[in-house]
């Protein structure tokens, strides 16, 4: 569950629109009921902090855009909806405008180098996320993409294609319908990344085999080419100073919305 | 002459010749490489999964922690993963301010102009290599290889193999397919797709009279070695210029016989 | 003085956005007698503005803009003898904008404008004499057209071409689109009928240096470049370019019926101008024709109009590096092919040989915001007819790339369907790449392009022997040239804009210019002619009158005031204003009193004189004071 967003923070999101609140207005609009209350919640180096649901940016917007209009807050009360609305906000692709440009004319499929291990190319996906923005169809065209740029290059339009397929990957699927080829690499990149502050370029060896030997301390990591070489041995990734800081705040940044 | 540099998590296994020769050349050019200090790994492609947040934060400490005009960075996707962390962080305030806050816990600050990231062939393309060519040396032809990050979505000069190459003696074959893809991290082993891109890549370099590929990106390399053939050789550039310049073959991480 | 308020619904144009009923509340309420009507422009609303106006009164029209129906109540109040008039543009600038806040913007305009009316004064009418003859820029099938259309009234035609031949890109066409028919058999009979006219006066190689007077009345410098043989004496043999040693030859007469009928020598070429001290052809020919010692010559030529109809060039689609243009063998334009066709050169394949695999490639470039990001709408038509005749000649499988099929005429469909009787595939998909390089080792000696088929997924890797690229349609170069020294308005994309697109498309807002074919935006043969025509009798109207009237003394110039920046001279986009020695001079004919100059004058100097100070001060009180 998404924890919601620190006072701080929406108030940055306001100020970067143009919008001017102080903290202690948004208190008093919490008091009076025109925004939601926040929720608790413990930090792990103590103290506590208030995080506030999402839809409250752009119900606060809303008021705010009321309130330029001359209406009293009494008035912006009554024309305001009682509650969150239901069901939350989707999350969007900050680019969507962009994506109305596409004509189909299938350019980013022609030059996609991994273009026959895509069930669907890019230009589909656009497609179909203009037809119905949250029922994709389950294609793996966002986790085949290799992240090469050239269907950027080519697009008649300039349309950030691979910002969507990167957006599509991280938000576009509900959680449990994420597709993910290799989860065990991935993990392994993960835990060494944490372990040790480096990692091992998994994404370079996504292609060949990997083992891993010994207990976490006295790792050996044994990589399968497929070449004449075969099985070689790799030494693990040295470890850095700043260790625990760095887990702390990998730990603080996974929670991000 | 000394410059800030970024090693890469592939400098310790992966690409470890492209390190080695990059080690060896820096000292008979006379560039004294300072290693960045507890620097860590930029994500490689794996942040793509993770929040946004924690893409930023990685590139964010070694980029608060590059204390210098200049930072060097061998690897392409370690450079593509900083530079691109570093023109969002330029762009948005939000995220600047949120990474800011991560960063206190080491008393780390992140400066807005510094430092310049800058990738390997750009460095060593603007030295002035020529000199440095041991005498009697000749060429042979070769044709280079730069792959996507160097080229997109923030391009590098896409002349720098070629400068580099050509002042030390070798004749650099033109091609078209420089910044095509090799694949990258295309996963799965039993695609012919893979093998069909690096194929052709090698295919024009050996067709326009190529007897080599240098390249500059690890992944592309091994890539290219695996699947693109087993005859054509594929070296880092940095192993063609270290031959120019006399260096043991030993030293720059290539076979005896070289 | 009496003021009377018209108010325009324009159809509910404007009463559907804007309160008129309040608005009528309103103004009224300030003394001034206001009236309304459903469609003031129509002859009963123009009959019902007549009938309530009386002489010596003051008169406001808050209607549509003033470029569309400025004229058709100035000159009822003219004739009515009104005191002063002004129009609002109620529609553009109030009720088109939104419902919201409509009221209020039209409110404060027609206050402003009300309170400023007393202080308006009426231009002088001035008459200028026209002079009967007619220049025309551009020798291709527009300005040929227009030319021979203009020469049927006794009037001087000077037709000015800058390349050697006449004809533009109309004589390198082989076939025309839809009906297949030869183009030649329609085009030459156009060019050795020119030559028949008498009153048209042919200039080649020749370009436009200065245009100075004023419409009616132009003086236009030419210059002449030396084409080294006399047109008079050489009767096209070509036995002097079977004798230039030089390959190509110095000499060349390309076109397959050129006229001129005689070659052209490019001195950079030409051994002669090398000092090498080369005359084989001034020897060989018989009539005696060759004339080395030719020089640049200039032509003063005093004419009442012009015609500009300077035409497009293909997009230069070297610019596509991904494309492989001017790089690949085997990789051509459209408008190459049509040469090759034309000229009866054989076509070569990527490998030399005749192509048996042929890619029509649509849209390179177009539709890209990186090259243009418009449609052409010829193209498509062209490339179909060219893919037919690539089938049809060299039997060759003939794959089209498209995006989405523009052909226009009821006859298009009907060619579509004859193609695909012919075999020719149709493959939906923007192409994405053309490379040496093979893909797969079996197109080793081909083309390799790349283009997903978005109809019918599955095959994107074609090899070809050949690739025609559809370039679309870009202004020719040298219109901008052109545009500056008429002072005319290009559009975004460097077409020549219209006065009026749909209902004035051959004008243009100067006065005794005129535009004809593609050079105001992409148009194919019949359409240019069209147009070339079209321009000849609007030039032809303007010419056969003796004189015409303007409103003049727009601009007042306080020369004390003056600090000689002349800021305003180099503003006027009419060229209406020059510096002489007694100070500011101004074209009577040229100015149309836009009020740039004076806007852009720092010390004051210069003001509009039928909208003195006076009048701006009041309106800008009444916007200021309005609610």
């Amino acid at each position: 569950m998404e924890p919601g967003l620190l006072l701080e923070d929406i108030l940055q999101k306001l100020a970067e629109e143009g919008y001017q609140i102080s903290k202690r207005t948004f208190l008093y609009y919490v008091q009076l009921g025109l925004l939601p209350k926040g929720k608790r919640k413990g930090q792990k180096k103590g103290g506590v902090k208030f995080y506030y649901p999402t839809w409250t940016l752009e119900r606060l917007k809303a008021i705010l855009e009321l309130k330029k209009k001359g209406l009293k807050l009494k008035e912006i009360q009554e024309r305001l909806p009682k509650k969150a609305p239901s069901p939350p906000l989707p999350k969007t692709f900050s680019q969507a405008e962009r994506l109305k440009d596409c004509n189909a004319c299938g350019i980013c499929g022609a030059i996609c180098p991994v273009y026959e291990e895509m069930d669907l190319p890019p230009w589909r996906l656009i497609q179909a996320w203009e037809e119905v923005p949250d029922s994709l169809p389950s294609a793996n065209t966002p986790w085949v993409c290799v992240g090469c740029y050239l269907c950027e290059t080519r697009c008649p339009q300039e349309i950030p294609i691979v910002e969507f397929l990167r957006f599509l990957r991280r938000e576009g699927l509900p959680p449990g319908r994420r597709w993910r080829k290799h989860p065990e690499w991935s993990r392994i990149f993960w835990s060494l990344l944490e372990e040790r502050g480096r990692s091992f370029d998994f994404g370079a060896v996504h292609a060949y085999q990997i083992r891993v030997l010994g207990p976490a301390e006295d790792q050996r990591l044994l990589l399968r080419l497929p070449g004449p070489e075969g099985e070689k041995e790799v030494t693990a990734p040295s470890k850095i100073k700043g260790l625990p800081a760095l887990k702390r705040a990998l730990e603080r940044a996974r929670g991000w919305k | 002459m000394k410059i800030l540099y970024y090693p890469g998590c592939s400098s310790e296994h992966l690409a470890r010749d492209l390190y080695l020769s990059i080690e060896t050349l820096a000292s008979s050019l006379g560039v004294e490489l300072e290693v960045l200090s507890d620097w860590n790994c930029c994500g490689a492609r794996e942040i793509e999964e993770a929040p946004e947040g924690v893409g930023l934060f990685l590139a964010a400490r070694n980029l608060a922690l590059a204390q210098g005009e200049e930072l060097l960075v061998a690897c392409s996707l370690c450079f593509h993963n900083l530079k691109r962390a570093q023109d969002l962080l330029r762009k948005e305030a939000g995220f600047r301010a949120r990474i800011a806050e991560l960063l206190k816990e080491e008393g780390l600050e992140l400066s807005l102009k510094t430092p310049q990231i800058l990738p390997l062939t750009e460095f060593l393309a603007r030295l002035d290599l020529s000199k440095f060519r041991s005498a009697g040396f000749r060429g042979l032809p070769v044709a280079v290889y730069y792959g996507c990050f160097l080229s997109r979505p923030c391009p590098t000069d896409l002349e720098a193999l070629e400068k580099a190459l050509s002042a030390v003696g070798y004749p650099v074959v033109p091609t078209t397919l420089k910044s095509h893809c090799c694949g990258g991290h295309l996963p799965r082993t039993d695609s012919p797709v893979i093998k069909n891109l690096c194929q052709r890549l090698i295919f024009e370099a050996h067709q326009k009279g190529a007897t080599g590929l240098a390249v500059a990106c690890p992944v592309c390399k091994l890539n290219l070695e695996i699947y693109g053939g087993p005859s054509f050789p594929v070296r880092y550039f940095t192993q063609y210029l270290g031959l120019a310049l006399g260096l043991s073959p030993s030293w720059l991480g290539l076979p005896e016989e070289e | 003085m009496r003021t009377k308020v018209f108010l325009c619904e324009c159809g509910g144009n404007i009463s559907e956005n804007l309160d008129l009923k309040a608005l009528k509340k309103a103004l009224a309420s300030s003394g001034v007698e206001v009236l309304r009507h459903p469609f003031l422009c129509s002859p009963e609303g123009q009959a019902f503005f007549e009938a309530r106006i009386l002489p010596g009164e003051a008169v406001l029209v808050g209607a549509c803009s003033p470029h569309l129906h400025g004229p058709t109540f100035k000159t009822l109040s003219k004739k009515l003898r009104v005191r002063a008039f002004h129009m609002v543009a109620l529609r553009e600038e109030a009720a088109w904008i939104g419902k919201e806040g409509a009221y209020q913007r039209a409110l404060r305009l027609l206050k402003g404008a009300l309170s400023a009316l007393p202080y308006y004064q009426a231009p002088d009418l001035k008459e200028f004499p026209i002079t009967k003859a007619l220049l025309i820029i551009g020798g291709g099938i527009a300005g040929l057209s227009a030319a021979l259309k203009a020469s049927e009234k006794e009037l001087p035609v000077y037709l000015v071409e800058r390349e050697a031949f006449l004809g533009g890109k109309a004589v390198f066409l082989d076939r025309l689109y839809p009906r297949l028919e030869c183009a030649s058999c329609l085009v030459s009979p156009r060019l050795s009928a020119l030559s028949h006219q008498k009153n048209i006066r042919l200039y080649t190689l020749s370009r436009v240096l200065q245009v100075g007077g004023r419409p009616g009345a132009y003086e236009v410098t030419l210059e002449e470049r030396p084409r080294y043989v006399d047109p008079e004496r050489c009767h096209g043999c070509g036995e002097c370019l079977r004798v230039c040693p030089v390959n190509p030859p110095a000499l060349t007469m390309d076109p397959p019926h050129p006229v001129p009928r005689a070659p052209v020598i490019h001195a950079a070429r030409c051994l002669h101008f090398k000092g090498e001290g080369c005359s084989r052809c001034k020897e060989v020919c018989s009539r005696k024709a060759i004339r080395f010692e030719e020089n640049p010559r200039l032509h003063r030529l005093k004419v009442g109009g012009i015609i500009v109809a300077t035409g497009f060039k293909p997009y230069p689609v070297e610019k596509i590096p991904y494309y492989g243009y001017k790089r690949l063998p085997g990789v051509i334009t459209l408008w190459d092919l049509e040469k090759a066709f034309c000229q009866k050169e054989a076509l070569r394949g990527f490998d030399g040989g005749p192509p048996r695999k042929v890619a029509v490639v649509h849209c390179a470039g177009s539709r890209d915001r990186r090259h243009l990001s418009y449609c052409s709408e010829i193209c498509c038509g062209l490339a179909l007819k060219a893919g037919i005749l690539l089938r049809e000649r060299l039997s060759a499988e003939v794959y089209h790339f498209y995006l989405d099929l523009r052909l226009k005429s009821p006859e298009g469909e009907a060619l579509l369907r004859r193609a695909k009787e012919e075999g020719l595939r149709f493959i939906r998909g923007q192409v994405a790449e053309i490379s040496e390089v093979p893909l797969r080792p079996e197109d080793e000696g081909r083309l390799t392009l790349l283009a997903e088929n978005t109809l019918q997924p599955g095959q994107k890797v074609w090899a070809v022997d050949l690739v025609v690229l559809v370039p679309g349609f870009v202004p020719e170069g040298g219109s901008e040239e052109v545009a500056s020294l008429l002072g005319l308005c290009p559009d975004r994309f460097g077409f020549f804009s219209p006065r009026e697109e749909k209902t004035a498309p051959v004008e243009t807002l100067r006065k005794g210019i005129w535009i004809a074919g593609a050079a105001s935006g992409p148009k194919d043969l019949s359409e240019s002619v069209l147009s070339g025509e079209a321009a000849a009798l609007e030039a032809l109207l303007f010419l056969e009158k003796s004189a015409f009237l303007a409103d003049t003394e727009w601009v007042d110039w306080e020369e004390e005031r003056c600090g000689r920046c002349w800021l305003c001279v180099e503003v006027c986009p009419f060229k209406a204003l020059r510096v002489s020695p007694k100070g500011l001079k101004v074209e009577e004919a040229l100015c149309c009193g836009c009020g740039l100059c004076a806007s852009a004058c720092p010390s004051g100097a210069l003001r509009i004189k039928p909208f003195p100070r006076q009048a701006y001060l009041q309106t800008l009180e009444a916007l200021a004071n309005a609610p």
